[in-house]
C-alpha cells in the first residue's frame, strides 16, 4: 500500500498545476471537436452550397408575408398571364396572381410539410427500430416483417393509397408521408441497436440495475443517432417532392393554397403561352431538393469516419 | 459477522444450441460469508463467467437455461425473483466489475452523469446530491481532482482510471456482494497492483463480500480467502486459499500451479503444461471430466465421476484422494 501512497501525495502537491492543465486541455479538446466538425463542414463545397440554399429557403418561408410584394391569393384581372418583368419577377398566372409571391408562400407549405412529416416518421421509425433491435426475438420478427412490407411499397404509391382512403388535404399528406417513410429509420436504428446492445457499456448499465426504457433511450439511442440525422436530412427533399407531387395530382394542398405542386399544376395547360407559370415552381423544387441533398451528403461525409 | 450472504446450491446451467444441450455449469455450489472473498479460477470456458452472470440473472435465456439448483442471496432465491425485483437488486445489493474498462463506460456521457445516474436510479437522490456523492465515490477510488473528473468523458481517461470509475460505480450503493470478473486482465501490471490494492481496501471499508473471478492464480492467492477451482463446468477443488495453493490435491490444480513460470527457471527448459485440450462440455458423458488429461487416471475414473469429497477442510473431486 505504502508504495502507492507516495504517488498520491505527489498528485496532491501537483494538484493545482495539474488541475489547471487539465481544465485547459479539456477546453481545448472541446473547442477542437466542435470546431473540427464545422471546419470540415465548411471545407466541404457541397455543404456550403447546400447550407446556403437551405438557408435562403428557410429565410423565405419565415419571412414570407414581408417578402412577397403581392397577395398570394387575390386575383388581379388587369395583369393576367404577364411574362416575368420588373413588376412581377416570376410573372403572373391566369388569375393575374404574382407567381413570386405564391412561390414564397408555397415554400412555407413545402418546408412545413416536409419537416413535420419527417419528424413523425423519424419518431415512429426510431422507436420501433429501437424496440425491435433491443428486445429481439418475436418482437423483432413482428416489427421487422411490418417494416419489410412498408419498405416494399414505393413511398409515393403508399402515400397515394393512403390519401385515396382518407381524403386529400395537407394534414393527410403529412400523415401519408410519415406512414410511407418510417421503415428506413426503423431498419437503420434496429441495426444500430443490434450492434450497440452487445457493447460492454450496455451490459454494465444492465448490471447496475438500469431499467430497459432507460437503457434504450438514454444509453443506446444517443449512440445510434448519427446515421439517423444524416438520413433525416436526405429524407427531407424526398418529402418535399412527394408533397409537391401529391399537390400536383390534386391530392394534397387545394387551390388557392400556393403549394408548389398546385402552381406547377395550374401552369401545365399553359406551357405553350405562359411557360413561366410552371417553370419557376419546378425550379424551386429542384433547387431545394439539391440543397438538402448536397447538405445531407456532406453531413454523411463529415460524420461518418469510414467514408 | 458470520452471516451467509450468498449460497449457491447445485447450480446447473445448460446452453441449448440447435439440438444439442451443452452443460456449461453442472452442480456448482459454494457459499460466501459477509465480507469474505471467494476466488474462482479456471481456464477459459470452464464456466466461471457463466456462473457469475447467472447470479446477476443476466444470462441470455435462451440459449442459456438454468436446469437445476438455487442461488440464495440473504436467504432468498434469486432465481424466483421477477425481472423488476432483480433489476432493483442489481447495482444496489449485488454489483459487478468488468474485465473491459476501456469499453464499459458509455462514450457519450460524462463520468459524473454515469455515476450520478446510479444514485438517482436506486436511491432517488436529486441530481445535485447525486453529483456530490459521485465526487465522493471518485475520491474514494483515488481519482485525483474528482470534481474535474466528473465533467470528463471516458475517452479522456486512461484504462486504470476508467477501471477506478467502474469500481466507483459498482460500489456506489455499497452493495453487499461484488462480482469482479477478471477486473485487471486488461490492465498493465503496475495498474493491476494498484487496482487490487484498491479493491482490497474498499472491501475492508464497506465490508462487501467479493467473488473474484480470474485465471491468474497469483492474483487469486493474493486477494481471496477461499478459492474454488473450476474445470469444465464443475468445481474440482474448493477450500481455504492457503490450503489449496500450498497443498493442492486435485491433479488439475497441481497442473495449474506447476504451469506457472518461475523467474529462476532455466530458459532452455520447457514450461510445464497440462497435456491435451479442454474437452467440450458435452464430450464426456461418464467418469471424471479430467480423465483425458490426468496423469493419475485409473479405471474407476473412466467409468464413474467422483463426487466432491471432504478432505481436511476442503473439498476435492478426485478418486485418488479417497
Amino acid at each position: 500500500m505504502s508504495m502507492y501512497q507516495s504517488r498520491d501525495v505527489e498528485v496532491k502537491v501537483d494538484g493545482i498545476w495539474l488541475e489547471r492543465e487539465a481544465a485547459r486541455e479539456r477546453k481545448e479538446e472541446k473547442e477542437r471537436a466542435f470546431l473540427g466538425f464545422f471546419r470540415k463542414l465548411f471545407k466541404h463545397k457541397g455543404a456550403v452550397i447546400g447550407a446556403v440554399i437551405i438557408f435562403i429557403f428557410v429565410f423565405m418561408a419565415v419571412l414570407a408575408p414581408w417578402l412577397s410584394p403581392y397577395s398570394y391569393d387575390s386575383p388581379d384581372i388587369s395583369s393576367v398571364l404577364q411574362a416575368p418583368s420588373l413588376n412581377h419577377v416570376f410573372g403572373t398566372d391566369e388569375f393575374g396572381r404574382d407567381i413570386f409571391s405564391r412561390i414564397v408562400h408555397g415554400s412555407r407549405i413545402s418546408l412545413e410539410v416536409a419537416f413535420i412529416a419527417v419528424g413523425f416518421s423519424l419518431v415512429i421509425g426510431t422507436v420501433l427500430g429501437a424496440i425491435a433491435g433491443y428486445y429481439g426475438g418475436v418482437v423483432d420478427y413482428v416489427i421487422s416483417s411490418i417494416t419489410d412490407i412498408a419498405w416494399s411499397f414505393p413511398t409515393t404509391l403508399l402515400a397515394i393509397a393512403f390519401i385515396a382512403a382518407m381524403g386529400s388535404g395537407l394534414q393527410n399528406v403529412i400523415i401519408a408521408i410519415a406512414l410511407a417513410s418510417w421503415a428506413g429509420y426503423c431498419r437503420v436504428v434496429r441495426g444500430q441497436f443490434l450492434s450497440l446492445k452487445q457493447r460492454e457499456f450496455i451490459e454494465a448499465a444492465r448490471i447496475l440495475g438500469m431499467s430497459d426504457a432507460r437503457i434504450i433511450f438514454r444509453h443506446i439511442l444517443p449512440n445510434a443517432l448519427t446515421p439517423v440525422v444524416v438520413m433525416a436530412t436526405l429524407e427531407l427533399p424526398k418529402a418535399i417532392v412527394i408533397e409537391a407531387s401529391l399537390s400536383f395530382l390534386g391530392l394534397g394542398a387545394q387551390p388557392p393554397q400556393p403549394s408548389w405542386g398546385v402552381i406547377l399544376d395550374s401552369g401545365k395547360g399553359l406551357l405553350g403561352q405562359a411557360p413561366w407559370v410552371s417553370f419557376f415552381p419546378g425550379l424551386m423544387i429542384m433547387l431545394v431538393v439539391l440543397g438538402f441533398n448536397l447538405f445531407g451528403d456532406a453531413l454523411r461525409d463529415v460524420l461518418d469516419p469510414n467514408s | 459477522m458470520n452471516e451467509v450472504i450468498l449460497e449457491v446450491n447445485n447450480l446447473g446451467i445448460d446452453f441449448c444450441i440447435e439440438d444439442r444441450v451443452i452443460p456449461a455449469v453442472d452442480g456448482v455450489g459454494f457459499s460466501l460469508l459477509k465480507g469474505e472473498t471467494l476466488g474462482i479460477v479456471g481456464e477459459s470456458g470452464c464456466g466461471k463467467s457463466v456462473t457469475a452472470l447467472s447470479i446477476m440473472r443476466l444470462l441470455q435465456m435462451p440459449p442459456a437455461r438454468i436446469s437445476k439448483g438455487e442461488i440464495l442471496f440473504k436467504g432468498e432465491n434469486l432465481l424466483r425473483k421477477s425481472d423488476e425485483e432483480m433489476r432493483r437488486i442489481r447495482g444496489r445489493d449485488i454489483s459487478m466489475i468488468f474485465q473491459e474498462p476501456m469499453t464499459s463506460l458509455n462514450p457519450v456521457f460524462t463520468i459524473g452523469q454515469q455515476i450520478s445516474e446510479i444514485f438517482m436510479q436506486h436511491q432517488d437522490l436529486p441530481k445535485k446530491e447525486a453529483l456530490s456523492r459521485s465526487a465522493e465515490m471518485l475520491r474514494m477510488v483515488r481519482i485525483p481532482m474528482p470534481e474535474k473528473a466528473l465533467k470528463q468523458y471516458p475517452h479522456q481517461l486512461s484504462g486504470g482510471m476508467r477501471q477506478r470509475v467502474m469500481i466507483a460505480m459498482a460500489l456506489a450503493c455499497q452493495p453487499e456482494l461484488v462480482i469482479a470478473d477478471e477486473p485487471t486482465t486488461a490492465l498493465d501490471v503496475t495498474v493491476e497492483a494498484q487496482i487490487l490494492d484498491l479493491i482490497h481496501e474498499l472491501k475492508d471499508r464497506i465490508n462487501t463480500a467479493v467473488i473474484f473471478i480470474s485465471h491468474d492464480l497469483g492474483i487469486v492467492a493474493e486477494v481471496a480467502d477461499r478459492v474454488a477451482v473450476m474445470y469444465s463446468g464443475r468445481i474440482v477443488e474448493y477450500g481455504a486459499v492457503c490450503t489449496v495453493f500450498n497443498e493442492p490435491k486435485h491433479p488439475y490444480t497441481k497442473g495449474l500451479l506447476d504451469a506457472i513460470p518461475d523467474i529462476g527457471m532455466s530458459r532452455n527448459k520447457r514450461l510445464r503444461e497440462i497435456r491435451g485440450v479442454v474437452p467440450y462440455p458435452d464430450e464426456i458423458k461418464n467418469g471424471c471430466r479430467f480423465k483425458t488429461r490426468c496423469d493419475y487416471v485409473r479405471n474407476k475414473c473412466i467409468s464413474k465421476e467422483p463426487p466432491l469429497l471432504q478432505l481436511g477442510t476442503g473439498l476435492v473431486r478426485c478418486w485418488n484422494c479417497l
